[in-house]
């Protein structure tokens, strides 16, 4: 509404209307806004000052302390209004002053000090220059002092710490190590590689391949395979030099009718039942005289 | 008595467990009976040989030699006796003992001595049904009297070395028992050591 009354009323009422309008309510200048911040602060302050000096001494129910605390805070409130009051004062004493002096000093910064404010805004201006050609070397150098002081820094804060120790203490390794998917991680390496980095050579030229051998029973062992890998067989299969598969069969199917009709004539005779104790037993009743005549 | 094994890891496995054993009936009277066969063959060959000597000798005037009963039986008694003779003093078994995979050895397990040899050779030609009494005893009368013994050894020593060799040179492995089984053939050796 006040913008659309402004714009109806400038046209009729000549340009001087609105311009006292604004005049007479100011928007409050930079001097003021100012100083009402500081003001306010100082309050702040104080206030805060007041209450935490309350708090301390601890005693807030008493009545005497309760009416000096009344009263500073009423000091306190007159002190602030009356700054206020002199702030604004003061504001409005540099407007008249701003005002009245305004012409002449404009008059003497135009045209006395003409020369030497270009002078001045040209140095600036070269200062400014330079310091743009600069800043890239001037910022690299302070980063790397930078980075070297951070370095620095950080080193001897490491140098005083026991870090496996914090990481022992204070880290849940297990949990760590169980979000870690080792088979992704031991897929990623290339184990044919690291294998062809040994040197298999040198690690062989290292063993004492002697003395391993001289603690093997090789003789016992030998006999080990010929018998689990059945070396005569395979001799016999192949060359045929000894029994046939034929006379192997023939030489088996007569040891067992020879033991049949032991076992029959053993039964007949009433003997013990198997001919093989008997034909242990007797060559060792024999063996006695025969090996005490030889 | 280690020294043994490679010798009979020779034989099948599943044979080692009775060689050394005495032989029974049945095997011996196969292998004498192999013998017999080889014994005909023999005498057929001396007949043949004889009548081509006579051959030559008398040519046109050629007639095969009259076969009687008794020089037949003579002459394979002899060829018999020698013929065992020579087997039981060399190689400790005839052809037929070899096919059955018997050997004959003495009281104290190793090769008959020659003498030995000819006596027994001479006892089994002679009274051959004396065999027999293995049925009962696994030894025959012979066997008995000459305390020899026929037991199964399916290895292969030829018999020279047979008994000499097994005492000399244990390396070559040429026992013919296992080291547990016929504890008087492993006492012989021991003796005559």
């Amino acid at each position: 509404m006040d913008h659309v009354e402004n714009v109806v009323r400038i046209p009729i009422g000549g340009g001087e209307e609105p311009e006292p309008s604004r005049t007479s309510s100011p928007p409050p200048d930079l001097i003021t806004l100012a100083a009402g911040a500081a003001i306010g602060l100082v309050a702040l302050a104080v206030e805060a000052a007041v209450q935490i000096l309350q708090a301390v001494s601890a005693t807030p129910d008493r009545d005497g302390v309760q009416g000096s605390s009344e009263t500073v805070a009423m000091l306190t409130g007159a002190a602030l209004g009356f700054a206020v009051e002199a702030a604004r004062t003061a504001a409005a004493a540099a407007e008249l002053g701003r005002r009245t002096a305004g012409p002449p000093t404009s008059f003497l910064v135009g045209n006395v000090f003409d020369g030497p404010w270009r002078a001045g805004l040209d140095l600036l201006s070269r200062w400014n220059q330079s310091w743009r050609e600069e800043r890239p070397d001037v910022e690299a150098a302070a980063n790397a002092v930078a980075v070297e002081a951070v370095q620095r820094t950080i080193d001897l804060v490491l140098d005083q710490l026991d870090l496996t120790q914090l990481v022992l203490d204070h880290v849940d390794l297990d949990r760590v190590i169980s979000s870690v998917d080792l088979d992704a991680v031991v897929g990623q390496l290339d184990i044919d590689r690291i294998a062809g980095g040994i040197d298999l050579d040198a690690i062989a030229d290292r063993l004492d391949v002697e003395r391993v051998i001289a603690r093997l029973d090789l003789a016992k062992l030998s006999l080990e395979v010929i018998e689990r890998i059945d070396l005569p067989e395979i001799i016999r299969t192949s060359t045929g030099t000894v029994a046939s598969e034929g006379v192997r069969v023939v030489r088996m199917q007569t040891f067992g009718a020879d033991r049949a009709i032991s076992g029959i004539v053993s039964r007949m005779l009433g003997r013990r039942p198997p001919e093989a104790p008997s034909d242990l037993d007797e060559p060792t009743d024999q063996a006695g005289p025969d090996r005490t005549g030889a | 008595m280690p020294e043994t094994e490679p010798a009979i890891l020779s034989v099948p496995a599943e044979a080692r467990d009775f060689q050394g054993e005495r032989a029974g009936i049945v095997s011996r009277v196969i292998a004498n009976a192999i013998d017999l066969a080889i014994l005909v063959a023999v005498l057929a060959g001396v007949y043949l040989g004889w009548s081509a000597f006579l051959f030559l000798r008398h040519g046109s005037s050629f007639r095969f030699p009259t076969v009687t009963y008794p020089g037949v039986y003579l002459a394979g008694v002899i060829v018999l006796t020698l013929l065992f003779t020579a087997a039981w003093s060399t190689t400790g078994r005839s052809y037929g003992d070899r096919v059955l995979g018997l050997r004959v050895v003495d009281r104290h397990g190793a090769r008959l001595a020659v003498g030995l040899a000819f006596v027994r050779a001479a006892l089994c030609v002679a009274f051959p049904l004396l065999l027999f009494w293995a049925i009962i005893d696994r030894r025959s009368v012979q066997d008995l009297i000459l305390r020899t013994r026929v037991i199964y050894d399916w290895t292969e020593q030829t018999g020279s070395d047979h008994a000499r060799g097994m005492r000399v040179d244990v390396a070559s492995a040429v026992a013919h028992e296992p080291e547990h089984r016929d504890a008087e053939s492993v006492g012989g050796f021991d003796g005559e050591r």
